[in-house]
């Protein structure tokens, strides 16, 4: 069984994307996505971003065994209170997915961070460390041991292996509520060997980053000295725990 | 199944999971790969990589592997050093990385080491990148632009020319047209870490241009290899990606 904990649908083209998902759903065996829908915009409306939840939202009643879904917040907007509420107990989202509005530590997260708390339900961030290009509030992993040591209770997914593991998982290794999933495109030999070495097999959790990618982090799995009992962990039993929810 | 575009050497950021010479035989054996097309990381490193290069070619001499020189051209030596390897090591083709030591593709110095390989019948390996950009620590790449390599590829159709981590799914898909119009020009696997089913997507005439290369020991090997296994290929442009023989046929100086 494979769970791919981190996937999107991109909105501004829904049924490509989707077509996508299904496709390698089916040639790689993947039973299970946890989606959120984003456009190819970094800082979205409060309209955009209603838009995206309800394409997430669209495709869980579509194929309500295969996708899961993630309400996706800005942390910078008034309503944002309301857009996890209704993501969350509404259409029944099983967490929050968080960007590049804010770095992950920012005080204007922490309303969204006690509601995830209350609702036990986890936040997966996009987290990376770049040579080139660092976004103005791209989270990297300092943000994310800062934010997991302030809320021990939160459980939070560090997304791409921080974007260059060599620089993030130490930091984060020592908190138990932080888990890594390796969705992405860096498909270095040893990236995902390095992080398990570190934290272990039970934080580390199968990702991909579809449409962009999925063989890249497919293979990574493969390819990593493991037991087969680790890697049925990684591939879906360690995300089924995370989130409490079994097929 | 062979792998055109693999390494052995550490790298000085981190450590690689396949490093030496055994380990990467151990993971291409793995994988049912035969053997590789294989460079040295120290020779990219090193400004003088006679030594390099030598230790590479006493490593695999006694095995199917083949020797893929890592040179930069602008080393005064350069063309004595790849004279020797084509007359004492059989070296199966010349590797440059520009990206890395700064030059453009105008440059005369390279400009001498392809008419040598193009006499010769041995292909360029053109690297244009070992790990994402956004990795990067300490070095400095210096990226080809692709205007300026589209016009290198128009000016050197006699030239055998492999791109090796050519970037993306979206860049090769841009510009498959500059790929198509040079007659000998194939690009392989490694770099190809977007798009779902990325040979698919590439098109028919694309597929008679790939061949499986891995970049192990800087990449993940299954990562490239998925794209073979899972995308939906036929069987001759399966076998032509696996063995080769499309690219080989443009390198008469390549004995296999």
């Amino acid at each position: 069984m494979v769970t791919d904990v981190h996937a999107h649908v991109m909105t501004h083209n829904i049924e490509g994307g989707k077509r996508n998902l299904l496709a390698v759903a089916e040639r790689f065996g993947v039973d299970r996505y946890y989606i959120s829908s984003i456009d190819d915009t970094y800082y979205p409306n409060e309209a955009a971003i209603e838009n995206d939840n309800l394409v997430t939202y669209q495709f869980m009643k579509e194929q309500p065994q295969l996708i899961k879904g993630y309400v996706y917040v800005n942390p910078r907007h008034d309503n944002k209170m309301d857009v996890l509420k209704k993501g969350i107990e509404e259409q029944g989202m099983s967490g929050l997915k968080m960007w590049v509005a804010t770095h992950a530590d920012d005080p204007l997260n922490y309303p969204l961070i006690e509601k995830m708390i209350d609702y036990n339900k986890p936040i997966l961030f996009h987290t990376f460390i770049k040579a080139v290009g660092q976004l103005p509030y791209e989270t990297t992993s300092y943000h994310i041991g800062r934010l997991a040591e302030r809320y021990p209770e939160a459980k939070i997914i560090m997304a791409h292996l921080g974007g260059e593991p060599y620089h993030a998982i130490r930091n984060v290794a020592k908190y138990k509520n932080v888990w890594i999933d390796h969705s992405g495109t860096l498909v270095g030999s040893n990236d995902l060997q390095h992080t398990i070495d570190l934290v272990g097999v039970d934080r580390v959790l199968f990702g991909s980053d579809m449409p962009i990618t999925f063989a890249g982090a497919y293979g990574q799995v493969l390819e990593c000295k493991l037991t087969a009992e680790e890697r049925e962990k990684i591939f879906w039993k360690n995300t089924a725990e995370l989130f409490g929810e079994g097929f | 199944m062979l792998d055109f575009n693999c390494y052995i050497g550490s790298w000085p950021f981190h450590p690689l999971a396949v490093e030496t010479f055994d380990q990467l035989q151990e993971i291409h054996k793995e994988n049912g790969i035969e053997y590789g097309f294989v460079s040295s990381l120290k020779s990219m490193f090193y400004r003088d990589y006679f030594e390099p290069e030598k230790e590479l070619h006493e490593t695999i001499k006694d095995t199917k592997y083949r020797h893929i020189m890592t040179v930069n051209p602008l080393f005064p030596a350069c063309m004595d050093i790849v004279r020797y390897g084509v007359e004492n090591w059989n070296i199966a083709g010349v590797r440059v990385m520009p990206t890395y030591h700064g030059y453009d593709m105008e440059n005369p110095f390279l400009e001498e080491l392809c008419a040598y390989l193009q006499e010769k019948g041995l292909p360029l390996y053109l690297t244009l990148w070992l790990e994402d950009i956004r990795n990067t620590y300490m070095l400095i790449p210096t990226p080809i632009k692709w205007d300026q390599l589209s016009a290198w590829l128009d000016s050197h159709h006699g030239l055998t020319v492999l791109l090796c981590g050519a970037s993306t799914y979206a860049d090769l898909n841009i510009h498959k047209e500059t790929i198509l119009a040079h007659p000998a020009c194939f690009y392989e696997l490694s770099g190809m870490r977007h798009g779902c089913f990325p040979l698919e997507e590439l098109g028919e005439e694309m597929r008679q241009r790939v061949v499986y290369g891995s970049m192990s020991g800087i990449l993940c090997l299954k990562s490239s290899l998925l794209h073979m296994q899972m995308g939906e290929l036929n069987e001759s442009e399966l076998a032509a990606a696996s063995d080769g023989r499309n690219f080989l046929a443009k390198c008469p100086g390549v004995k296999v």
